[in-house]
């Protein structure tokens, strides 16, 4: 399975020579820190991944006036060995307990702040994966999620008109991604 | 230690672990895990949905400002307005300030809406 990744070209040289790094020092800006691919089989769904890598880097960061000229794609390839909790409407079972685990979140923290903060609804996905985990007794090293196409601008149609709905895997245990190639 | 579990029921078992914490306990753990790899990829990929969140709670927020100058309540004005310019929009902060100080009949710029905000 392979996947793609989109970056600036700074960050792209930075991520081929040292890999993947998360940062969570609290210093610098969670934003575009993490691991996150389009992941994707065969050669149609190679384009697609860099066409989603494409649009989700302009989307994100063309208000910040960037450009596509300093954007790069890394191509990337997981260990075979790699634990996927696939959450995605494509399975729907999972699915179904997602959306469960979605609903009791919501639950607890209106009962606790009144509100749902957007600011800390991000850990929730970790905390379940460690409870899964720990219930489990094996280490769930990515989660695949549906993603919301929300900026009509850059992203193909068949995403806008939900012919097609694109799944991101987030991965946790970055020594299984090997970089293949900045583009 | 591997155990005798699916991973689609460890999931359940996970889900019905949380149901039996308190809220305030469930809350505090998310917390802890707020800066961990999975919360971290989460956050970038979210981001554009809670920007287009966060910029409409600070609509709704200039609107209740305005509605606050347009009673002349110039205090309740100010203190949606400090409200909503913390929200970090700029851009529709100055909106605001211009739509209050036209609403209250008094000359007022961003610059100086700040100063009294703060």
């Amino acid at each position: 399975m392979k996947g793609t990744h989109g970056t600036t070209t700074e960050n792209a040289t930075s991520i081929a020579r040292q890999g993947f790094k998360y940062t969570t020092d609290g210093n610098t800006s969670r934003r575009g820190s993490g691991a996150y691919f389009w992941d994707y089989s065969g050669e149609s769904g190679r384009k697609d991944a860099f066409e989603l890598a494409k649009a989700f880097w302009m989307a994100q960061y063309s208000k910040d006036h960037c450009s596509e000229t300093q954007m790069s794609i890394i191509d990337v390839s997981f260990n075979d060995d790699i634990v996927i909790l696939d959450a995605t409407r494509h399975e729907p079972e999972f699915h179904k307990e997602l959306c469960e685990f979605i609903r009791v979140s919501e639950d607890k923290f209106t009962k606790a702040n009144g509100n749902v903060d957007f600011s800390e609804v991000s850990g929730m996905f970790d905390n379940f994966v460690s409870m899964i985990e720990e219930a489990w007794g094996r280490t769930i090293d990515a989660l695949r999620v549906d993603f919301k196409v929300s900026n009509r601008k850059y992203y193909p149609a068949r995403y806008l008109l939900g012919v097609e709905s694109p799944t991101c895997l987030v991965v946790k245990t970055t020594d299984k991604i090997e970089i293949g190639g900045v583009h | 230690m591997e155990k005798d579990l699916t991973l689609l029921e460890a999931m359940r078992a996970a889900i019905e672990t949380i149901k039996a914490q308190s809220p305030q306990e469930y809350v505090d753990n998310v917390r802890a895990h707020s800066n961990s790899p999975i919360a971290v990829s989460i956050d970038s990929i979210a981001g554009d949905y809670r920007g287009i969140s966060l910029q409409t709670e600070t609509c709704e927020t200039f609107v209740t400002a305005q509605s606050y100058s347009l009673r002349q309540d110039k205090g309740n004005a100010l203190k949606y307005f400090a409200f909503a310019q913390a929200k970090c929009y700029s851009g529709a902060a100055q909106m605001a300030a211009s739509l209050i100080s036209s609403c209250s009949n008094q000359q007022s710029d961003y610059a100086s809406m700040n100063a009294i905000a703060a």
